[in-house]
């Protein structure tokens, strides 16, 4: 049984940055593999996502977040599958000298590219900082919003094999799913 | 002198558009004209006898100001207003060149305007409204406002700058920064569920008095409790967030003229749709059921109102979406398949929707294409719905757009 794990994802939704455990549920149920979902017990979790939250919801959960960055200190030590967007990538990047060091930049409200190492994907950024996409093993942050497990097959896969997800997709689901993550990647990207 | 070059040269511009596109060109001739003229736009404003007012907010603002406007007409005042949707700058200096005379000078009574909540605040120390209408505020258009509170910021410096409000007192988002003294209150009783999800704010609730307060909601029927009087209407726009524009209007209404209730029933009762909020048209022998979706709240609202079995059913997300990350935070596992999936971010959408196991049959991004293949299906129930660039380019293709 996979277990998938989600810091308040009532909160930490900003963007549809949720989208990314529904991906991966899908996924696991389209392989026939189960999963389980919480959104409290993140200690023995396969895979943490803290999605991207406003700033009253940064204020009122700071002390939430300071209580997980020793776990996700921890998860980044190992490579755990964990995916960090938005806002709580600036605020684990402030937090953990491991994590790349945020510059401030002028802010560009885009859709594009970043590699980190040979891994290259892309999503919509939109803040003030310089650094878009950190990938350690299958620990991500990035500030990349919304469902970047959907729109980039690479990085999912490396989050899949990481949790110890080894069987292929289904051919009926890779051949609805193949045209359309061509046409996102054209749009975005013009290309 | 420079308002005639003004109206001149934005007219001729708008005429070449319009030559090329049908129902378009709105913007730019607004764009050139303010050019040439920059107090174009605060000069007609001016020449109105009974001032400005404004509605703004993050939601609802074309229902508002529509029917406002037909609650003052009805009552026989001159209104100047700008057409759906043309909110932005660009779009109130083209209003006056499509409504102004020669010097880009309006009769009018009352001025009502919808207004961008960005381009309003930038536009409101000059212009100062009588009245500014505040509706609401969602955590929506982040791709362009970035987070909410930076909303709520925008919507403060109307209201300093308007010498009185009617504010959505449901709202902490508005109440937070708002003087009883200052404001007329509307909202929904108390007992009325579910409540539109405002965008998150954990700070303290002040509590003002409804003024106006929609009492009761549903099975095509709203009642509004007004000082002494309980109004009630027959409407389709009986959802929450629709009564909630419609006691805004009414509390707008009452802070501007002494009004004729039974004629404020009948005028709303009669009243018709905004182009696509859920309106049924006629298109090539077809009766075509249309339903704008502009952020999360309405896609969900749509989605509500429409059957799981609606066939042909087409749904677009069209240009005007920056990021369509946000697709992913509406539900659409109600139903079992799209015909066609359209507009611009046609991929995001039907990504979203396959996540879902919503069976997508078709992907069309131009939006001609799109209504053309949509149009060639059978079926008892055709339904469109939309964001706000799919609905103009669809309207204008299929020649419902003026």
């Amino acid at each position: 049984m996979i277990r998938l794990a989600t810091f308040m994802p009532t909160y930490f939704n900003n963007n549809g940055d949720q989208g990314n455990i529904e991906v991966l549920a899908k996924q696991l149920e389209w392989r026939g593999v189960q999963c389980s979902m919480t959104s409290t017990d993140f200690a023995d979790s396969d895979f943490l996502l803290v999605g991207d939250g406003s700033r009253a919801v940064m204020r009122e959960f700071e002390s939430e977040l300071v209580a997980i960055t020793e776990l996700i200190a921890e998860r980044l030590r190992t490579g755990k599958a964990t995916l960090l967007v938005g806002s709580a990538h600036e605020f684990f990047c402030s937090r953990l000298p491991e994590l790349p060091e945020l510059k401030k930049t002028p802010r560009v409200s885009e859709h594009r590219e970043a590699s980190a190492g040979d891994v290259s994907v892309f999503g919509y950024r939109n803040n003030e900082i310089d650094v878009d996409f950190f990938l350690e093993r299958a620990f991500i942050s990035t500030s990349l919003f919304g469902p970047i497990l959907a729109k980039n097959e690479n990085l999912l896969n490396i989050v899949l094999n990481s949790i110890g997800v080894t069987s292929e997709l289904p051919a009926v689901h890779q051949s609805r799913l193949g045209p359309v993550l061509q046409g996102v990647r054209s749009k975005a990207l013009g290309s | 002198m420079i308002s005639i070059l003004a109206v001149a040269v934005g007219r001729i511009v708008r005429f070449i558009i319009r030559i090329f596109r049908r129902g378009g060109g709105s913007a730019f001739p607004g764009t050139v004209a303010s050019s040439i003229a920059p107090n174009l736009l605060s000069d007609a404003i001016r020449s109105a006898r009974k001032g400005l007012v404004v509605v703004s907010g993050s939601s609802g603002k074309s229902s508002t100001t529509q029917t406002l406007v037909a609650l003052l007409r009805a009552h026989g005042y001159k209104v100047f207003t700008n057409p759906s949707t043309a909110n932005i700058k660009q779009g109130l200096y083209a209003a006056i060149l499509q409504f102004g005379d020669f010097r880009g000078h309006i009769d009018a009574d009352f001025v009502v305007l919808e207004w961008d909540e960005g381009h309003g605040a930038a536009l409101v120390e000059s212009l100062r409204p009588r009245l500014a209408v505040l509706t609401n505020v969602y955590s929506d258009q982040l791709d362009r406002f970035i987070d909410p509170e930076l909303v709520v910021e925008k919507l403060k410096k109307i209201y300093d700058f308007s010498d009185h409000a009617v504010v959505n007192v449901d709202d902490k988002n508005l109440t937070q920064f708002v003087d009883s003294v200052k404001i007329t209150g509307f909202g929904l009783s108390p007992s009325i569920e579910p409540r539109p999800s405002y965008a998150i704010n954990f700070g303290l609730e002040p509590k003002f008095e409804r003024s106006v307060q929609v009492s009761k909601l549903g099975d095509r029927s709203l009642q509004v409790k007004v000082p002494g009087r309980l109004l009630s209407f027959e409407t389709k726009a009986d959802a929450p967030h629709q009564a909630l524009n419609l006691a805004a209007s009414i509390a707008a209404v009452s802070k501007l003229i002494d009004p004729d209730w039974d004629l404020v029933e009948k005028t709303v009762s009669n009243l018709p749709p905004v182009f696509a909020r859920d309106e049924i048209a006629s298109v090539r022998g077809k009766d075509v059921r249309f339903l704008l979706c502009l952020n999360p709240t309405s896609f969900t609202h749509s989605l509500s109102e429409i059957s799981d079995q609606t066939s042909p059913l087409m749904i677009m997300a069209g240009g005007d979406i920056s990021d369509p990350s946000w697709l992913w935070t509406v539900d659409f596992s109600k139903l079992e398949h799209v015909d066609v999936v359209g507009g611009k971010n046609a991929y995001d959408l039907a990504l979203r929707l396959m996540y879902q196991d919503v069976q997508v049959d078709k992907i069309i991004l131009e939006a001609d294409k799109a209504a053309d293949a949509f149009l060639e299906l059978s079926g008892p129930s055709p339904t469109v719905l939309f964001t706000a660039d799919a609905m103009r380019r669809t309207r204008r293709y299929l020649g419902l757009a003026k």
